[in-house]
């Protein structure tokens, strides 16, 4: 099986001054958790823009499954971008059935389900919603798809304790073995306990690439700790 | 998928374009109550002498005018924005993921928007009927028809019916609106080009393009002698008729290679250069 994602020297350059990422080299195979960390500024959103065909790059290449972004990748990855991107004329039960128009792998009952638990009403308009549950939802409509890698943005920024800790529960009972989940965040501390591995990147470059375990073991240290050590201001 | 993207293309124009829309028809129907119905030869004539009919017919025929401009810019506006929003706003980054080609979003666009601006252009002819076609005016058009007819030379090989003539002049217009609205695509697609102000950049990519248009089209047109002012001794040298037969034959050939160059282009500049930052 191809791994599901593969960056080869691959890079990007804003407006031909600096790179945003620099000839990254990456690879991740299927059934783990990954933890995208770095400063701000490090790229983490550039990569996961690269892996979603909304950058072209300037040099090297990302494949998804062995394919360049594209309509197959995108029907395979289910992303959440660090930012609001839903219709707000729509009403949350048109936006689910938008979803599973589009995406073959959106399973609605698994959406209604998440609703429920998040005490989301159907009926009400997006624009009624405060920016906190707006997250939610997204986040609910990104995991209700069976997909095969997860790209998730900085998901649990803006919403409450309560909430995070079922966001986390939901990805993890969610997803597959034959999946991966990438997801880049500052709150490492709160997320640390789902992770199989972290991918460290600096001025778009890849300063670490390690197991959880093998971090916990060799170093001694907690992701927290270490990120803290290795990007002192 | 491009049936679903469409679907919701139209959808969401329609939220406003039906609203506009029912407005212009509404005050067209009320205009045709309230003045023109009540214009007679015998009315006018009466006016003469000091009643205020002229002065509120055109008050009114200059604020009908000023509607129809406004709605017809307001729909331009209102594709425009669609276009941008679902595109290039934050929205993009769900309908840039939806798992369709960028070429199949600029289709779907197109023809959304294509559809929406050949109905504008229907409902405003069809506003202008109603507030015109009063019985009194269609009984008198129906009698000269074929002196008038004459008078603006369709006569000969422009012996054509008015039938014929409004089908000709609708299409005209139709191709006419989906190139309109492939240019101003192209506007909001070039103005991405810039790094910064991007809507300022798409309103700057916007007069660009139509100085270049204007600038092309007057080039032929001199240089073709379809411009009845080359004649020289001041005469018109061609009938009315064959003045408008040329501009609409022109104008559409300008507007069907335009717009396939401006798609063209559009199509390039999304799948090659388009980064949404």
């Amino acid at each position: 099986m191809k791994p599901i994602l593969e960056c080869r020297e691959l890079s990007k350059k804003y407006n031909n001054i600096s790179y945003a990422l620099n000839s990254l080299n990456l690879t991740l195979e299927r059934g783990q958790i990954v933890g995208l960390l770095g400063p701000n500024g490090s790229g983490k959103t550039t990569l996961i823009k690269l892996i979603n065909g909304l950058l072209i790059p300037t040099g090297g290449e990302v494949l998804i499954d062995g394919m360049a972004p594209g309509v197959k990748t995108k029907k395979i990855v289910s992303y959440l971008p660090e930012r609001t991107y839903l219709d707000e004329s729509m009403k949350v039960k048109d936006i689910i059935s938008y979803f599973a128009d589009f995406y073959d792998d959106f399973v609605t009952e698994r959406a209604y389900q998440m609703l429920r638990d998040l005490e989301i009403r159907a009926e009400v308009r997006l624009r009624t919603l405060s920016k906190g549950t707006k997250e939610k939802l997204q986040l609910i409509l990104v995991m209700s798809r069976d997909a095969s890698l997860y790209v998730l943005d900085e998901p649990i920024g803006g919403v409450d304790p309560a909430a995070r800790d079922y966001i986390l529960r939901t990805i993890l009972t969610n997803y597959n073995e034959d999946a991966a989940i990438l997801l880049s965040t500052h709150l490492i501390h709160d997320i640390e306990n789902i992770l199989d591995r972290v991918v460290f990147i600096r001025q778009g470059q890849l300063a670490l690439n390690a197991t959880v375990d093998e971090i916990r073991m060799e170093q001694g240290k907690s992701i927290d700790s270490l990120f803290r050590e290795v990007f002192r201001c | 998928m491009l049936g679903k993207l469409i679907k919701y293309d139209i959808k969401s124009l329609n939220r406003f374009l039906i609203i506009i829309h029912g407005v212009l028809l509404l005050s067209a129907v009320l205009i045709r109550i309230f003045f023109t119905e009540k214009i007679t030869a015998e009315s006018l004539l009466e006016s003469e002498t000091g009643s205020a009919i002229p002065f509120m017919l055109v008050m009114t025929i200059i604020l009908y005018s000023l509607l129809v401009t406004c709605i017809s810019f307001a729909t331009g506006l209102i594709i425009t924005v669609r276009f941008y929003k679902n595109l290039f706003s934050d929205e993009g980054y769900l309908s840039q993921t939806l798992p369709v080609t960028r070429g199949q979003h600029l289709l779907s666009k197109t023809i959304s928007g294509g559809i929406w601006s050949c109905i504008d252009t229907f409902l405003v002819f069809l506003s202008l009927y109603i507030v015109l076609a009063t019985p009194d005016i269609t009984g008198l058009f129906r009698q000269y028809a074929p002196e008038i007819q004459a008078e603006l030379g369709f006569t000969g090989s422009y012996q054509m019916s008015f039938a014929v003539i409004t089908a000709v002049f609708l299409l005209s217009s139709f191709i006419g609106a989906i190139s309109n609205v492939i240019m101003y695509y192209t506007s909001v697609i070039l103005g991405q080009l810039f790094s910064g102000h991007r809507v300022v950049g798409a309103v700057a990519a916007y007069f660009a393009i139509t100085g270049v248009l204007a600038i092309l089209s007057s080039a032929v047109m001199l240089i073709s002698g379809i411009f009845p002012m080359m004649t020289g001794d001041g005469i018109m040298s061609i009938s009315p008729a064959g003045y408008m037969k040329n501009m609409i034959l022109f104008t559409t050939i300008l507007s069907i290679v335009s717009g396939a160059g401006l798609y063209a282009l559009s199509y390039w500049v999304m799948n090659k250069k388009l980064n949404l930052v």
